[in-house]
């Protein structure tokens, strides 16, 4: 393992500042300087860990671990409260399917809009709408305005147009990643085609036997520090135990 | 290979505008998907964002015709130019602040974050283009000469643009810190529009409350939009220049606000 790196973060915090009353009013706080109270969640605590290029990094935990939240660091969604991140590369993400979505807009309308959102220019959205549609598979549906899709048809569509897109890192949360069996081969034939290209993988998933299976390393993330990183079954065996005992 | 390094970045502002080149086709996109939200389900599509102001023209035409025609001889061609521009103004700050403070597409997706209201700001653009055609009409109607002043008015627009660009981002990071921010700017415009001569013309004021027009930034806008509408008249130099002056006051206040806060407000939506 001598390739470069492709993500390094080190010491990175990410605190959310969660508030507990509805809000205060521009009034309040000129007023009586009344400020909105609030208790810190601490997302990510001083996470340091490097990803190298053509890796596959898988990610597990349990929820409110960290896991979305870390993605998010590495997709520049979320700056670092502290801490350093450095990428190489570009990036490409499946962590959130609506992001840029517009229910009104039809499917087609809607791929250019989000490929815009990543950064994709009219020209390299025009290449590829047509492999979206069929990688997509919704038929008709694909010129008919996104509120008539069901939920699995936009993660069909979400991920047809973030698996187009060709980024050096991609950075994908599993958990959202529904679908029939059909679409789950179609999409896990696509992932294999983009590694044999070098991609720099990084995964969320609840199904920690298939990382396993597929990853090169697995990293355990509870309430947001490292517990484990490092050879794939280890990691999974220490946390398959850890599960059992709680 | 693009490089990021999260010690290593350039200042908010200037960051800023470098992702917005490496998204240039969002600010078409979004522009495309705002027309297309708001007139694909409507009959009357365009003409829907032309009643207001047209009722409004026929409205004040109706009462102030009379009592201004001295002054303003061919009122409906005074008050029209006014209106638009006015409606420009107050639709793309409020609509920038509203859609900003709701948004969640923040904490979804990495973008720069000023594209919504630049996006917002093109979207009234397109309507004001638009709305000169029934403008023109109008003038024609009432007999006004038009004629070679009319060349200043992309000038005109494009300082009234970057002046409303900035107060949407001022708008639009109140917002996103305080739910009333919204509903205050919505309370704060019909006094704001009152206080710029769109509907009377200036020399109806007494001596002592004419200086407080200057005092709304708008005035100097209105007045140099209508000019070459109303009378074929170009505005002067100085009026370019305190234009010019105000639009990149209040557009770096905005940008240096805005861009400043950006990083947290994923933490927020």
């Amino acid at each position: 393992m001598t390739s470069p790196i492709a993500l390094e973060l080190d010491s990175v915090s990410v605190r959310y500042r969660i508030a507990l009353d509805s809000g205060v009013t521009l009034k309040e706080s000129i007023v009586r300087g009344r400020r909105r109270e609030y208790v810190e969640h601490v997302a990510l605590d001083a996470v340091t860990l490097s990803v190298r290029q053509g890796e596959m990094l898988g990610v597990i935990g349990r929820n409110g671990a960290g896991k979305t939240t870390l993605l998010n660091v590495m997709a520049r969604v979320l700056p670092p409260r502290s801490g350093r991140l450095r990428i190489r590369g570009s990036v490409s993400t499946i962590i959130d399917l609506l992001g840029g979505f517009h229910p009104e807009l039809t499917g087609r309308e809607n791929v250019y809009l989000r490929g815009a959102f990543l950064g994709m220019s009219r020209a390299q959205m025009q290449q590829r709408v047509d492999a979206i549609a069929s990688f997509a598979a919704i038929g008709q549906f694909f010129d008919a305005p996104l509120r008539t899709y069901s939920a699995g048809m936009i993660v069909r569509l979400a991920f047809a147009v973030a698996a187009s897109v060709d980024a050096e890192i991609l950075l994908i949360d599993e958990a959202l990643a529904v679908g029939d069996a059909e679409f789950q081969a179609k999409c896990a034939a696509r992932m294999s085609e983009h590694r044999a290209r070098g991609v720099t993988f990084v995964i969320v998933s609840h199904d920690v036997l298939r990382l396993q299976a597929v990853c090169d390393r697995i990293l355990w993330l509870d309430q947001g520090t490292v517990r484990a990183l490092g050879n794939p079954s280890e990691v999974a065996a220490l946390y398959l135990a850890a599960q059992q005992t709680t | 290979m693009i490089e990021y390094d999260s010690l290593l970045r350039a200042p908010r502002a200037i960051e800023e505008l470098r992702e917005l080149r490496t998204h240039r086709s969002l600010l078409r996109e979004l522009v495309s998907r705002n027309l297309k939200v708001r007139y694909k389900r409507s009959a009357f599509g365009f003409l829907w964002t032309m009643v207001s102001p047209t009722l409004m023209l026929v409205a004040l035409s109706l009462v102030f015709s009379r009592t201004f025609t001295s002054i303003t001889p061919a009122y409906p061609a005074y008050v029209f130019p006014g209106l638009l521009l006015w409606n420009f103004f107050a639709q793309s700050t409020t609509i920038a602040g509203e859609e900003m403070a709701a948004a969640d597409v923040w904490k979804r997706v990495r973008f720069p974050k000023t594209a919504l209201a630049i996006s917002t700001l093109l979207t009234g653009l397109v309507n004001l283009m638009l709305a000169l055609l029934p403008l023109i009409l109008v003038l024609l109607l009432v007999g006004r000469p038009l004629g070679a002043a009319l060349f200043t008015l992309p000038l005109t627009i494009v300082l009234a643009s970057l002046f409303v660009l900035g107060v949407s981002l001022i708008l639009a990071t109140g917002a996103l810190y305080f739910p009333d921010v919204m509903p205050a700017w919505g309370m704060l415009l019909p006094p704001l529009m009152f206080s710029a001569p769109v509907v009377y013309p200036a020399s109806i004021l007494p001596r002592w409350l004419a200086p407080w027009l200057r005092a709304n930034p708008m005035t100097l806008y209105i007045e140099a939009f209508r000019a070459p509408l109303y009378s074929n008249a170009i505005p002067a130099a100085t009026t370019f220049a305190a234009m010019f002056a105000t639009a990149l006051l209040m557009l770096t206040a905005g940008w240096l606000l805005f861009t400043h806060f950006a990083d947290d407000i994923a933490y927020r939506a």
